[in-house]
């Protein structure tokens, strides 16, 4: 299996990127993966190419009182990909994405 | 900021977690997760939902971390060693000379080492390839001192034996017997020779080797009388001969007139059951009697067969032992042959049968070379010891060079642990390159060895395939080798303080003192086992010397041996007798021939024994060789005649039984008195009840089985005197013309006496050069090796010398400016070379004292702790010690003192 191929998990961590929860905790939450499950698939959609990653700028974490964090954005090929996923996995495609850019747990 | 004041236990989780991310990565990694903590840690404060289940939750998403973080670790490695990898390609490209050295001597110590232990590996490790090998066990006679008869190899059984363990076993799932015996392959002329394997019925479906095409033997092929015989090749012979001719299957194949349907080929990989001889063809054992002519291979007393059985699941190999012994008693006395030597009966009876392991198969070279094979692969390491020890040395002395690089690389904050990977990176690149090499050469150097232990007449086969043994033992190795010449100076090099090294410049000796003396105790270590080396190639090449200007009593040199075979010319056997001595009348008159002679044993070759004594003493049987020969013999070998007469046509059946002896049977059943006219009793033998006598001649002794043992004593009696001779003839040929010719000469004759003879020829010389082959291996080999390591241990010294040489140039100028001559200074430098050596000698001796004792049966006549090799050994070093330290003294004594002085 080659290091670009997708598996179920990654694809759909890279689909809930795609609908707009770029943080690691809000992946997690939005998932109900663990945290030693959602970090490494990140970093291995990073090494593959199809999430690219920023720090947020300073001033954001500065009026929170907070260190910078780090997100992550689906890229050209990381679509690409999806796609594809999305044609091997059909359940993915059924996943709508929330209405709401908010996880849903933490308005609750 | 309060809030980072007071670390919640989910930051310090993180903090301890982050220790162990690489460090590049350590500061993005721990603050993507402290951010993500703290602001859930927020939002949950928010929301006033910080309550213990998600305290407890944040703990559980950091410790996730963990996870993370040990994803991370190949990262660690890939960068580093990337990074090492490609500086020490660099460095080992800059310095192309080092370089060469290191790997040539590397893949040379490596690949011998492989060589010598594929061989190992082939003849005794390995295991055979059959279905369950460690299942397999051999079920063969304790002893076989009361064996008589015709005695094929040891051990063995004879086909009534065998009979009766397959009738009365049952501790095996499966049992079989084989055997082997040559085969001509030529309806007449020269012979062509295959190895045909006689096989029970059972023998392949209990190993488990499936036919590659066509199909094995099953039981209905080996019937009494075999009445539809087929022949299996093996895949060899099948390329060999058929070129792998797919339609070859239901082709006849004819062998001593008879035709055999061929009926399968086996695999590939399957040589038969013995390690070092591969098959040819293959025919049920009820055959053998068709391709011989007769029946005797079924009678009780021809010993040749091997008997193998599968133990039954949840059997070990005691448990069938104690079985076999239980039915051990009942099974002789039933396969007891009725005309067996009375004196034999009880010794038959009361044998007993054992089963041993035979997973790796049964093998003569294994016997043979087995110990010669483990001392050669001590010696190779020793080799490959020493190389490590000199590329130590000229690692030691290239750090010189290098030791700004390291110091400023230290000075810039690279820590020692890196320095030393850094270091251990090189060696190890160096150890694979030079692994790889070596184990291209093992392949070479192992067909080498092969063909030097293969004979024409005793080809050797051996799987030399790298199996999972060698490619582990060659990584071994390689690994081994690079902490053993890389690890030491790598350390050393990296002690230093950086400041010292920066600001020390020009040639100062002081701060390289302690780094000296460990290159000179290198030195030493080399000196010490290349004394070892060359006193263990001296002692085997001093026993071969021994063993080959050995007196044999006869002489080899001119003598061709002829085997004639006429078994399809169908003589009746009374007319046997005269058609030999037609055949030796023709073989006489070829010109050039000086003489000819039938024999019925090839000195050191054949073997045949019995026990006689004296007529008028006591019957008291003592063992002695027994050998017959026809006239013309004790010529043709140029055995002294000392009295009395050779054997004449005088000597025929029916006429007085006569017999010749040596002096060795003078002297043990006589007391040295004159044998002329005593007459001796032959005890009873298969086939003839105890004979007398009458000594006619008395000869000199000669060797008769094996060129190491002492003469002893020998009963020759007349080969016209033999009843039972059969339908072939051996001839001992002396003659003046070269082999070929007298080959050529022979072949024509007998062709015009009947073409259907076939002839096979052999010269004595190379026949018995053949049985000191493991001497003239273990001469040839350890000599090589002694000269590597006299090669290894010069440049070694030279190395040492040529730097102390360099380094003390200012010390050189100030002694010369004070007045030293250069007499002085020559031998200043030389008797440094002489100290290292004297102290290997001293160190080297009680070792090779421990080591050669190893060694000690594998000489011939030559005590392990021989003085004089030992002492040539150590003058040899010295020389060679001399001739090292020529060239660097030399150069010390043309230091100009004033340029040296100069230069500080």
């Amino acid at each position: 299996m080659g290091k670009n191929y997708l598996s179920y998990t990654m694809a759909l961590i890279l689909q809930v990127v795609e609908h707009g929860y770029r943080y690691g905790f809000d992946i997690m939450a939005v998932t109900g993966l663990a945290s030693g499950t959602v970090y490494p698939a990140l970093r291995r959609l990073e090494d593959s190419g199809f999430v690219a990653s920023k720090w947020e700028r300073a001033s954001v974490a500065q009026a929170a009182q907070r260190p910078p964090r780090k997100y992550y954005e689906v890229t050209k090929t990381g679509r690409t990909a999806l796609a594809e996923a999305r044609q091997r996995y059909r359940l993915l495609a059924q996943i709508e994405p929330l209405a709401t850019s908010k996880p849903a747990e933490q308005k609750g | 900021m309060s809030r980072a004041n007071r670390k919640s236990p989910w930051l310090w989780l993180i903090t301890l977690i982050g220790v162990i991310v690489p460090h590049r990565l350590r500061a993005d990694w721990r603050q993507e997760w402290e951010a993500e903590l703290l602001h859930r840690e927020m939002l949950l404060a928010q929301w006033h939902q910080l309550n213990r289940r998600a305290k407890l939750s944040l703990l559980s998403h950091s410790a996730g971390a963990l996870i993370d973080a040990l994803w991370l670790q190949p990262r660690r490695w890939e960068d580093a060693m990337i990074q090492d990898l490609r500086f020490g390609v660099r460095m080992l490209l800059k310095h192309r000379g080092f370089t060469t050295v290191a790997i040539l001597s590397l893949a040379l110590g490596i690949g011998a080492n492989t060589a010598i232990f594929q061989l190992l590996d082939a003849v005794r490790l390995r295991t055979l390839p059959v279905k369950a090998p460690q299942e397999l066990v051999e079920v063969r006679m304790t002893e076989m001192d009361a064996a008589r008869g015709g005695i094929w190899r040891e051990p063995s059984v004879t086909f009534p034996i065998w009979e009766q363990i397959r009738d009365r076993q049952q501790a095996f799932s499966g049992i079989f017997a084989w055997g082997t015996d040559p085969v001509n392959l030529a309806p007449g002329g020269e012979v062509r020779r295959a190895r045909m394997l006689y096989v029970s019925g059972d023998f392949f479906n209990t190993l488990g080797v499936n036919a590659a095409r066509g199909r094995v033997f099953t039981n209905t092929d080996d019937q009494r009388g075999c009445p539809s015989p087929g022949i299996i090749l093996s895949h060899d012979f099948w390329q060999r001969e058929y070129g792998g001719d797919a339609s070859i299957i239901g082709r006849p194949l004819t062998i001593s007139d008879r035709s055999f349907e061929i009926i399968g080929v086996t695999p590939a990989n399957f040589f038969g059951m013995e390690v070092g001889r591969a098959f040819d063809l293959s025919l049920p054992i009820c055959a053998a009697g068709l391709v011989r002519g007769n029946n005797r291979m079924y009678s009780g007393i021809m010993w040749w067969l091997t008997v193998n059985g599968r133990l039954k699941p949840g059997w070990t190999a005691e448990q069938a032992t104690a079985h076999t012994q239980t039915i051990s008693p009942d099974l002789f006395a039933a396969a007891l042959p009725a005309d067996y030597p009375p004196p034999s009966v009880n010794g038959y009876l009361a044998s007993k049968l054992i089963a041993v392991p035979a997973g790796t198969g049964i093998s003569q070279l294994r016997e043979q070379y087995e110990q010669s094979l483990w001392l050669l692969l001590a010696i190779a390491a020793l080799v490959l010891l020493i190389a490590c020890a000199n590329l130590a040395n000229l690692l030691m002395a290239r750090a010189s060079a290098r030791e700004r690089e390291i110091a400023v690389r230290q000075a810039l904050g690279a820590s020692r642990g890196r320095l030393i990977r850094q270091l251990l990176v090189e060696s190890l690149l160096l150890a694979s390159v030079g692994a790889l090499l070596g184990a291209v050469l093992a392949q070479a150097l192992g067909r080498l060895l092969v063909a030097f232990l293969s004979t024409t007449a005793d080809p050797v086969f051996l799987d030399l395939a790298p199996d999972w043994r060698v490619l582990g033992f060659i990584t071994g190795l390689a690994v081994a080798t690079c902490l053993l010449f890389g690890l030491a100076p790598a350390i050393r090099i990296t002690r230093r303080q950086p400041g010292a090294t920066i600001s020390a410049f020009g040639r100062g000796m002081s701060a390289s003192r302690e780094r000296f003396t460990f290159r000179r105790a290198l030195t030493v270590v080399q000196v010490a086992l290349s004394l070892v080396l060359v006193a263990g190639a001296l002692l085997f090449s001093r026993s071969l010397a021994k063993i080959i200007t050995i007196d044999m009593g006869f002489r080899d040199e001119g003598v061709v041996h002829a085997t004639a075979v006429f078994q399809r010319l169908k003589l009746p056997p009374e007319r046997v007798p005269a058609f030999k001595d037609e055949l030796l009348g023709r073989i006489r008159a070829i010109p050039g021939v000086e003489s000819a002679a039938l024999t019925h044993i090839i000195p050191l070759r054949d073997w045949g024994g019995g026990s006689a004594w004296i007529d008028g003493a006591a019957r008291e049987p003592k063992p002695t060789r027994l050998s017959r020969v026809g006239p013309g013999y004790f010529q043709t070998l140029q055995v002294p005649l000392l009295g009395g007469r050779d054997f004449d046509g005088r000597d025929r059946v029916g006429a007085p039984q006569v017999a010749i002896v040596n002096q060795a049977f003078a002297r043990r059943f006589l007391n040295g008195a004159n044998p002329l006219g005593q007459h001796l009793w032959i005890e009873a033998a298969p086939g003839s009840p105890d004979t007398l006598y009458e000594i006619v001649g008395f000869v000199g002794d000669t060797k008769y089985a094996d060129l190491r043992e002492e003469f002893r004593p020998i009963v020759y009696y007349a080969a016209a005197q033999d009843e039972g001779a059969g339908a072939g003839a051996q001839f001992l040929i002396r003659s003046r013309l070269p082999q070929g010719e007298l080959v050529a000469a022979v072949k024509q004759v007998l062709n015009e006496i009947n073409p259907a003879i076939t002839v096979n020829f052999e010269g004595l010389k190379p026949m018995i050069d053949a049985t000191i082959l493991r001497e003239r291996l273990m001469a040839t080999l350890s000599g090589f090796f002694g000269l590597l390591a006299l090669l290894l241990a010069c440049i070694g010294v030279y190395g040492i010398l040529s730097y102390g040489v360099a380094s003390r140039t200012t010390e050189i100028g100030i002694r010369m400016a004070l007045g030293a001559r250069r007499t002085d200074v020559f031998w200043m430098i030389l008797r440094e070379a002489l100290w290292l050596v004297a102290i290997g000698v001293v160190v080297g001796l009680p070792l090779i004292f421990a080591v050669t004792r190893l060694a000690a049966t594998l000489l011939f006549d030559l005590s392990p702790t021989d003085p004089v090799s030992l002492i040539a050994a150590a003058l040899l070093l010295l020389g060679v010690a001399l001739l090292a330290g020529y060239l660097p003294s030399r150069r010390a004594t043309r230091v100009d003192p004033m340029i040296a002085l100069r230069c500080e």
